[in-house]
């Protein structure tokens, strides 16, 4: 029996139990899709990825890629599968019809890449990042633009990458110095070095789509003088096919810890001054394009992170029903058989510690995709709602699961005790692809200082004031639930807590200064992120709640899982915010003051 | 021409079985469902054919069973079927192969098809019996277990597998029935946009009475798990003593010496 590596049910269970997806089949833009469409799609998808990426993962992770005669060589797997993934069209899914699509919410389509990310990240990513390339063109390249280069990524001919990160310039995107210098012609001639290029490199499709960061010569320094360009690989001629080489080179390949499957690549653009980037939309607002790719992109990061922590849980779980090992303290007869491991509280805890981070982050990402959807489709009112809320979830989305879904990966080893740590067993691969979540995509500190430093207090605080309020409503709604209640009242305790510590805080913005304000930025995104992640459970709880009475066989037994994971969050997890109020509402500076000299 | 594929959902084969309340056949409970695998090598053969056959030709797929078979039926439509019948029987599972394949003759000799596609058995019952059954009753040339198949103008040549590796080939003319094996083609995923048109085609639904008009031949009885074989014997003693008991079992219990 093969062991799955993401839940199927669970995927429905949030789908259609908690998120109520066909309501979205009202609207006109999903008129076309019904639950039967989306059960089809999801079908699909799983299949795919259970047969074409999850069989390489290892061996994906055990063949890094090398160059050989100056090209990039992977495993002949990894094109056999986007291959299918493309032939299936879930490219283009979710574009507009107009451009070829069919429109699949977002929320659908992130179900979908879920399977993939879940059965091997290494192969996913080449996909993901050329979805979330193509996202970013239909939403601001001109019409011709999208004629050349979006249409061969929709249907997988092109891939994509996202170019931002130079050596000097990581988390400070503003120093970036790539340079592009205009042309009578119309395009601009792109100098520069990018390190750290996902998907840089190979020989997969027929060309590679590059958005690069660059600054036209002249502009103003900082963020206000970046602008976006599309640098391909090879030039694309008129009638879209693909032409000469456009002095884009590769000056190395990066030997990573995990992921080693997807290239990562030191690309030099410009070497011989030939190489042609086409501007995307105005000079000087690339950044703001490339939030657009980046806000998607951190979901997706939240996504990937949720699922290779699933795919580890699944496996632990499995193992953990199988091995026999020891006795309970309670069986004294060393001549009885040995338990199976499930069987120690102990095991039993680490189980749970995993499942309520996965299952939470994952409930959290496609609540925040269908923000996505709702921000899309909806009037005034509900697309200004959803964006706020997304604007303050996604550092959440992006930080919470890479650092807990990475912590359920250290807890799956940690079940399989000696054979955890081998490389005969795939927990340690998942441990060390995992570890990068934290890292790309705008590092966790970053993130955090993101949503201290800007999303908090944006717009008076809306976005923040607005997530209280969604809160709360659950709140009010569980209230009165014998089942809930207790939860509900501890939720709402917590509430209180952050909302007063997060007043205290932007009080002394002021006169404590932004460096000391921000010092401990990182760990009031832990502080909301229970938070949230603990309604997102209680949320869960209410739904499974109403299922339990009714429910028999599997079904029950799956919603006894639900409320018994809802309530290790609640007794295990949220009695950490106040501790992490306090450190946060007296802006504790033992980090802030330490010296340097010191360490 | 016109081309019918008949196919059975089945439960996937990694859930749990458990016997019904009857004790006759499986209980539905918690099982999920999916296409009947060597069913996926008929909709894939059927579908190339269309495909090489062009807009002349119309390709059926056939399904009896409760509502949930309509998955199945969107799968089979989402992988380049054209148009879909379903047979709504509740009590399918209770039908034996002789039923089963009265059933689709009836409807398929309103229909008068050119060339008829079955899986070669189903995962669950596993009779081996329908595909044949039906040919029979509607006096076409058949044959079974095809890893091969071509075309031509109404001549068919299949390639069959026989026991022990052993290939055979089969040539004969429309009208006829074929049953699928593994390794006959790797069935395609439907595409999404396949999936979309898959809603707009047709689905006529007739209600199993309609079609029904044999008794069954063979009953289930009984369905169960194997019984638990007896523990094993534990010799425990000296080796020689050990070694000289083993011999004794063997000869008294086994055919090893003989
Ligand atoms: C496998 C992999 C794939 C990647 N893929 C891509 C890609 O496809 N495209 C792309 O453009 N980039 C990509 N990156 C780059 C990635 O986004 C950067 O590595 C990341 O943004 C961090 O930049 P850095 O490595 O320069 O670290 P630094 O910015 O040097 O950060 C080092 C440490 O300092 C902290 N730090 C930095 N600045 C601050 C600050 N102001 N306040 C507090 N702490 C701070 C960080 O949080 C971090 O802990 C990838 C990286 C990796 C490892």
């Amino acid at each position: 029996m093969s062991i799955s590596f993401i839940s199927r049910r669970d995927i429905d269970f949030l789908l259609h139990e908690l998120l109520d997806v066909e309501q979205l089949t009202v609207h006109p833009c999903y008129a076309e899709h019904s639950k039967d469409t989306f059960k089809a799609i999801l079908d699909v998808a799983e299949q795919i990825a259970r047969e074409k990426f999850q069989p390489h993962n290892a061996e994906g992770d055990r063949n890094e890629p090398v160059v050989v005669d100056g090209r990039v060589r992977l495993i002949p797997e990894v094109k056999e599968a986007l291959q299918a993934f493309a032939e299936a069209g879930f490219f283009s899914a979710s574009h507009s019809a107009q451009l070829g699509g069919i429109q699949l919410p977002t929320v659908l389509n992130n179900a979908v890449l879920s399977f993939f990310s879940a059965a091997n990240i290494a192969t996913a990513s080449y996909a993901q990042l050329t979805m979330a390339n193509s996202h970013l063109l239909a939403a601001h390249a001109s019409a011709e633009q999208q004629r050349l280069y979006l249409e061969p990524m929709m249907s997988g001919r092109f891939f994509g990458t996202m170019a931002m990160t130079e050596p000097q310039a990581g988390s400070s995107i503003s120093d970036l110095v790539t340079t592009a210098e205009p042309t009578p012609q119309g395009h601009y001639l792109i100098r520069g070095n990018k390190i750290f290029i996902s998907g840089g490199e190979h020989e997969m499709a027929e060309n590679i789509v590059h958005l690069v960061l660059a600054r036209i010569k002249g502009a103003p320094a900082g963020v206000k003088g970046i602008s976006l360009f599309i640098v391909p690989r090879y030039r694309v001629n008129q009638d879209g096919s693909v032409g000469e080489e456009n002095d884009v080179a590769l000056s190395g390949l990066i030997h990573k810890m995990g992921w080693r499957g997807t290239t990562s690549t030191m690309l030099n653009f410009g070497e011989n001054g030939r190489c042609h980037g086409y501007l995307i939309g105005e000079p000087n607002q690339g950044l703001s394009y490339m939030f657009h790719m980046m806000n998607e992109a951190r979901i997706n990061i939240g996504q990937f992170a949720t699922c290779i922590g699933y795919a580890g849980y699944l496996y632990s779980l499995d193992y953990a029903r199988n091995r026999p090992q020891g006795r309970l303290p309670s069986g004294k007869d060393p001549l009885s058989k040995q338990v199976m491991i499930i069987e120690h509280a102990d095991i039993r805890r680490m189980l749970l510690m995993q499942k309520a981070y996965v299952e939470g982050a994952l409930a959290l990402i496609l609540y925040a995709s269908l923000l996505v959807d709702r921000q899309k489709i909806g009037g005034a009112q509900e697309t200004r709602k959803a964006g706020l809320l997304l604007d303050i979830l996604t550092p959440i989305v992006k930080a919470w699961p890479s650092k807990f879904c990475f912590e359920a990966n250290s807890q799956a080893v940690q079940i399989l005790g000696g054979y955890g740590y081998t490389r005969e067993y795939p927990v340690e691969q998942l441990f060390r692809d995992n570890r990068l979540s934290q890292i790309h995509e705008g590092t966790n500190g970053i993130q955090g200082i993101d949503l201290l430093g800007r999303k908090i207090s944006m717009e008076n605080g809306a976005a923040f004031k607005l997530l209280m309020e969604e809160i709360r409503a659950t709140i009010g709604e569980t209230a009165g639930d014998a089942s809930l209640r207790a939860w509900s009242q501890e939720l709402d305790q917590a509430v209180q807590q952050v909302q007063e510590t997060t007043e205290r805080l932007l009080e002394s913005r002021e006169p404590a200064g932004a460096d000391l304000f921000l010092a401990n930025a990182s760990l009031y995104l832990e502080m909301l992120g229970h938070v949230v992640i603990a309604w997102i459970w209680l949320r869960q709880a209410q739904a499974a709640a109403r299922q339990c009475e009714t429910a028999s066989g599997a079904n029950r037994d799956f919603y006894l899982g639900k409320l018994q994971a809802c309530s290790f969050f609640f007794n295990w997890e949220l009695p950490k915010v106040p501790h992490q109020a306090k450190i946060l509402g007296s802006l504790e500076p033992t980090c802030y003051e330490m010296q340097d000299s010191w360490f | 021409m016109k081309i019918l594929v008949c196919i059975k959902q089945v439960p996937d084969l990694e859930s749990r079985f458990k016997p019904n309340a009857e004790g006759v056949w499986y209980s539905e409970t918690d099982l999920a469902w999916r296409m009947n695998e060597y069913d996926e090598y008929a909709v894939e053969q059927a579908v190339q054919l269309r495909e090489k056959l062009g807009e002349t030709t119309e390709l059926t797929v056939l399904s009896i069973g409760p509502e949930r078979v309509v998955e199945a039926i969107k799968k089979a439509l989402a992988m380049g079927c054209d148009r879909a019948v379903h047979v709504r029987d509740s009590a399918a599972a209770a039908k034996d192969p002789w039923q089963i394949a009265s059933i689709i003759a009836a409807y398929a000799k309103r229909e008068g098809f050119d060339l008829i596609f079955a899986g070669m058995q189903s995962q669950d019952r596993g009779s081996a019996q329908v595909g044949v059954a039906v040919a029979e009753q509607l006096g076409y040339a058949c044959t079974t277990t095809i890893v091969g198949f071509e075309y031509d103008n109404g001549a068919i040549t299949a390639k069959r597998e026989l026991e022990g590796g052993m290939k055979g080939v089969v040539r004969m003319k429309a009208p006829a029935l074929i049953t699928c094996q593994l390794g006959l083609n790797v069935p395609r995923y439907p595409t999404l946009p396949n999936i979309m048109k898959a809603k707009k085609k047709e689905i006529s639904v007739i209600p199993v009475a309609e079609l029904l008009t044999e008794g069954a031949l063979a009953n289930t009885t009984s369905f169960h798990s194997p019984a638990k074989k007896g523990g094993g014997v534990v010799l425990e003693g000296e080796v020689d003593l050990l070694v000289s008991q083993l011999l004794g079992i063997l000869h008294e219990k086994t055919a090893v010496f003989r």
